[in-house]
C-alpha cells in the first residue's frame, strides 16, 4: 500500500492520530483500494474510535498491484503514538511538502526461514518529504493481529438522532470540574426531555457515603442542539467522558459538526464526524443511571457500565462492554458503514471477501533480492536530486531493477546478511517488494505494536 | 440558620480561593455578618504556614442575608478544589478561568446558599447565564460542606504576634519566586532580611553554599503602630543599615509566594526571630476589599 498526502493535508490526518490516541494505545491500519480506514478500542472495549479516509484525500493512493490480481487490503497494527511522534513534530509541520506512507507486507514463515531476514513482520514506512531536499525515512514494524474488533450495527428502530456544534457541547461538559488525571474516569449523565436537556455529574445525590465533594447540573433547552430527534422523552444515559472529549477536540478543532445517535441506554452512542474527504465513526459504551426512567425497552439488571474504580464490590469492573465492538473476521465490516443514511453508499463501497491466506507468487524470491536499492548513486536511475535517503525500491521500475542486474555487483544474488555486512550499515532500507497481496497467516500472535527503527 | 447571598465578584472570590487551594486541600470560611474570613491553620502545613484573611461582605456579595444562633456567624469546612470547581463555570469580563478553558456563557445572576441535601449540608451555588446563542442555561453546584460547631469556632485564634520590626513593600512576588525556587534546592532554611534603607535581603547559608540576594530601594511604609506609645515621638529613628531577620522554611516561604495570582500589593512585617507576617492585599489597597494574611513561623537556628 501506498498513500502521499501534502502538506494541506496533514493537519487533518495528524489531529486523527491525536485522537485515535486518546482512544486507545494500538491503531489499526486498513487499506482497501477505495479507503484508508485508522481505527482503535480503548482497553476495556467501552470505546471505538474510526477514521476513514477516502482516496481522494491523498494525492496518491495505490493499494495491492493490480497486475497481480487480489485486490485484498493491506492490514496492520501499532503503536498511535509511534505514527503520532512522528508526524506531530513541529519541524515536520514548518517544512513538510509531502508525506508518503507505506506499508510492506512481511514474507510468510516459510520464505522468512530460507532468507533468514528480518522479513516476518511487516513495516510501515513514513517517508517525509521536506524542504531543502530533507527525506526523513521512519520505518515501525506492523504487527499483524488475529483479532480484529468493530462495531456491530446498530438497531435504528428507535434511534434518537442529534446534531450539534463541537463548541456548544464543550461549553456543556466545561461546566463540569471534573477530577484530571490517569486514573480518574468521570461519567456523565444526560437526560433529554422533550424540549431541554439536563446534564448531572454523576455522584450528583451528594450522601455522607459518596467521597465527591461537588456535584452540579447543568439544564439547558434544546434548542442548543442543531438536530434534535428524540425518539421517546424523557430518555437518560450515561458514559464516560475520557474519550468522548477527545472526539470534542477533534470536531472542534477541525470546525465540524457532530451527529450523535443512540437507541436505548444499554446500546453504545454513535457519533459522526464528516469532513474533507473522511469520515470518522465514534462508539462509546453507555449505561443506565440507577434509579432513573425506565422505558419501553427495559435496560438489562446488569447494566454493561464499565468501572475502572477499584470498588471491590462493583463486580461489573472490567466487564466488557460487548456491544461496542466486537470480533470479526470479516476485513470488509472495517470499512462498512454504520450510519444507516449511508448503507446504500456503504454498499458499493463494500470491501472484499475475508482475507484467506494467499499464497505468495512463485517469483516472489528472486524479485526480493534485486529489489535492493543500492547505495552507488552513479548506477541509480532514481531521481535527479539525489536526496539524503534513498528512496524505497518499490519505486523501481522493471528498467531500474534490469539496471541493477546489468551493474555488475553481484547485489542481486546477495541475502540480506551479506548485504548488510557490505553496507555495514544499520537502518538499511528494508527488503521491499511491490504490491504482494496481504496473507496474514491466522496462526501468528499479536505481537503489541512495533517498534521504530531507524 | 440561615445564608444565602449574590456574588457581585467572583473573580476576587475565585483568586482567594486560588491563593488558599496551594497551601491546604480543605479551608475553613467564615461568615459573619461583615465579612468573610478564609482560614488555614492546619498544624499539617509546610513550615507551620498559616493564612487568615479578611475580606468585606460588600467587595464580594450583594443581597447578603445571615441568620444563626451564634450570632449570626456560620463557619464551615470546605474543601478548596470543590468550591472553586463551581467558581471556575462562571464566566466574567475580567476573566476567571485561563484563557484555554474560558467558559462563553455569558453570566446573569450567581446565587448562594447554604442547604441540605439527603441529608447533607452543602453550599450551592446556583448561575444562570445565557449561552452564545441567546439562550438561557442554568448550572447548579453543590459544594459539600462541614458546619463547624460553635465550640471548635471559638478555638480558631489568630497566633499572637508583637509589634513588627520592620515593614516593607515587597517587589514583584514572581520575580521573588525564580529566586526562591533555585535557593529551595539548596537549603531547607531561608532568611529573610529588611532594613529601614529599602533594603530586603533574602539568604541561605549551608556547608556548601552560602547564597544573598538583595533587592534595594524597596519601600518601607510607616504604619501607624496600634496603641502607639505615647513616646512615639521620643523614640530614636531606627538604624536605617541594621537588618531585621527572620528564619523560616523556604517551603512555606514558596508557599506563600504561590499567591502572586492575587497579589497586587504585597507587605512583609518582620517579627526579629519571632515570625514573618505578610499581607497580600487583593485588589486595589485603597479599596481595602480583601487581604490575605500569611504568618510563617521562625525557625529557631541555635547556629
Amino acid at each position: 500500500m501506498q498513500a502521499t498526502f501534502d502538506s494541506s493535508a496533514l493537519k487533518p490526518f495528524t489531529r486523527a492520530l491525536a485522537c485515535l490516541s486518546r482512544y486507545g494505545e494500538e491503531l489499526c491500519i486498513y487499506a482497501s483500494s477505495e479507503t484508508l480506514s485508522l481505527f482503535c478500542t480503548n482497553s476495556s472495549k467501552s470505546a471505538y474510535c474510526r477514521f476513514k479516509f477516502n482516496k481522494e484525500f491523498f494525492s496518491k493512493y495505490r493499494v495491492g498491484d493490480p497486475a497481480r490480481g487480489a485486490h485484498d487490503g493491506v492490514l496492520g497494527q501499532l503503536m498511535a503514538k509511534s505514527l503520532l511522534s512522528i508526524l506531530k513534530h513541529k519541524t515536520v509541520e514548518l517544512t513538510l511538502e509531502r508525506c508518503e506512507i507505506s506499508i510492506v507486507e512481511g514474507v510468510s514463515a516459510e520464505e522468512a526461514a530460507d532468507e533468514s531476514q528480518d522479513g516476518l513482520e511487516s513495516k510501515l514506512i513514513v517517508r517525509l518529504h521536506c524542504k531543502h531536499n530533507v527525506i526523513k525515512t521512519h520505518k515501525l514494524l506492523l504487527s499483524g493481529s488475529t483479532t480484529l474488533l468493530a462495531p456491530g450495527a446498530p438497531d435504528t428502530s428507535n434511534e434518537t438522532l442529534l446534531r450539534i456544534g463541537p463548541r456548544a457541547i464543550r461549553d456543556m461538559i466545561e461546566q463540569f470540574s471534573l477530577p484530571k488525571g490517569v486514573k480518574s474516569d468521570p461519567q456523565l449523565i444526560w437526560t433529554f426531555g422533550e424540549t431541554d436537556v439536563s446534564v448531572r455529574s454523576l455522584e450528583s445525590s451528594i450522601d455522607t457515603r459518596s467521597k465527591a465533594q461537588l456535584a452540579t447540573e447543568l439544564a439547558i433547552s434544546a434548542d442548543e442542539f442543531d438536530l434534535y430527534n428524540l425518539h421517546e422523552a424523557p430518555t437518560t444515559i450515561a458514559f464516560h467522558l475520557r474519550e468522548f472529549n477527545a472526539t470534542i477536540a477533534f470536531a472542534e478543532i477541525c470546525g465540524l459538526g457532530l451527529d450523535i445517535r443512540f437507541t436505548d441506554p444499554t446500546e453504545p452512542l454513535f457519533i459522526d464526524v464528516e469532513g474533507d474527504n473522511f469520515e470518522t465513526l465514534f462508539v462509546i459504551s453507555t449505561s443506565q443511571p440507577p434509579g432513573s426512567a425506565t422505558q419501553t425497552h427495559l435496560a438489562s439488571t446488569d447494566s454493561k457500565k464499565r468501572s475502572r474504580e477499584d470498588t471491590p464490590a462493583d463486580s461489573a469492573r472490567f466487564k466488557k462492554s460487548m456491544k461496542v465492538v466486537q470480533s470479526t473476521t470479516d476485513r470488509a465490516s472495517l470499512a462498512r458503514d454504520t450510519t444507516p443514511a449511508r448503507s446504500t453508499l456503504s454498499l458499493s463501497k463494500q470491501m472484499l471477501p475475508p482475507a484467506n491466506p494467499a499464497t505468495p507468487t512463485s517469483n516472489h524470491v528472486s524479485n526480493y533480492q534485486s529489489s535492493h536499492a543500492p547505495h552507488l548513486a552513479s548506477t541509480s536511475k532514481l531521481s535527479q536530486e539525489l536526496p539524503l535517503f534513498l528512496p524505497g525500491s518499490s519505486q523501481l521500475s522493471i528498467l531500474d531493477e534490469a539496471a541493477l542486474r546489468e551493474s555488475g555487483l553481484g547485489i542481486e544474488h546477495m541475502t540480506a546478511e551479506e548485504f548488510d555486512n557490505m553496507l555495514e550499515a544499520k537502518g538499511d532500507e528494508p527488503p521491499v517488494r511491490t504490491g504482494r497481496p496481504c496473507h496474514f497467516s491466522s496462526n501468528r500472535l499479536a505481537r503489541p505494536g512495533g517498534r521504530t527503527m531507524n | 440558620m440561615r445564608f444565602r447571598a449574590g456574588i457581585e465578584n467572583v473573580t476576587t472570590f475565585f483568586r482567594i480561593m486560588q491563593s488558599v487551594e496551594k497551601l491546604q486541600k480543605k479551608c475553613i470560611i467564615k461568615f459573619t455578618e461583615e465579612n468573610m474570613h478564609v482560614i488555614c491553620n492546619s498544624d499539617a502545613n509546610e513550615g507551620g504556614i498559616q493564612v487568615w484573611s479578611q475580606i468585606k461582605i460588600d467587595s464580594i456579595f450583594n443581597n447578603y442575608r445571615i441568620q444563626s444562633n451564634s450570632n449570626n456567624e456560620i463557619t464551615v469546612n470546605l474543601t478548596c478544589e470543590a468550591i472553586m470547581g463551581a467558581l471556575r463555570s462562571v464566566s466574567t469580563s475580567s476573566g476567571v478561568s485561563n484563557s484555554a478553558s474560558g467558559s462563553s456563557y455569558e453570566t446573569d445572576e450567581v446565587i448562594v446558599k447554604l442547604a441540605k441535601k439527603n441529608d447533607q449540608a452543602v453550599l450551592n451555588f446556583e448561575i444562570t447565564g445565557t449561552t452564545a446563542g441567546g439562550r438561557k442555561v442554568k448550572i447548579g453546584h453543590d459544594v459539600r460542606i462541614e458546619v463547624m460547631k460553635p465550640v471548635d469556632v471559638a478555638r480558631l485564634s489568630e497566633p499572637m504576634c508583637p509589634e513588627p520590626d520592620i515593614h516593607v513593600l515587597l517587589p514583584s512576588l514572581q520575580k521573588m519566586r525564580t529566586i526562591v525556587e533555585r535557593l529551595r534546592t539548596q537549603s531547607d532554611l531561608l532568611a529573610v532580611r529588611a532594613s529601614h534603607n529599602g533594603c530586603l535581603r533574602l539568604s541561605i547559608n549551608t556547608e556548601s553554599v552560602k547564597v544573598d540576594t538583595d533587592w534595594k530601594d524597596c519601600t518601607i511604609p510607616q504604619m501607624m503602630k496600634e496603641g502607639a506609645s505615647q513616646d512615639s515621638a521620643d523614640e530614636p529613628p531606627p538604624d536605617p543599615e541594621q537588618l531585621f531577620s527572620v528564619l523560616v522554611s523556604v517551603k512555606s516561604f514558596l508557599k506563600f509566594l504561590s499567591s502572586h495570582v492575587v497579589s497586587t500589593t504585597t507587605i512583609a512585617c518582620v517579627c526579629q526571630n519571632h515570625c514573618l507576617i505578610l499581607y497580600v492585599y487583593i485588589g486595589d489597597v485603597a479599596d481595602a476589599g480583601g487581604v490575605l494574611t500569611f504568618y510563617i513561623p521562625a525557625i529557631i537556628d541555635d547556629e
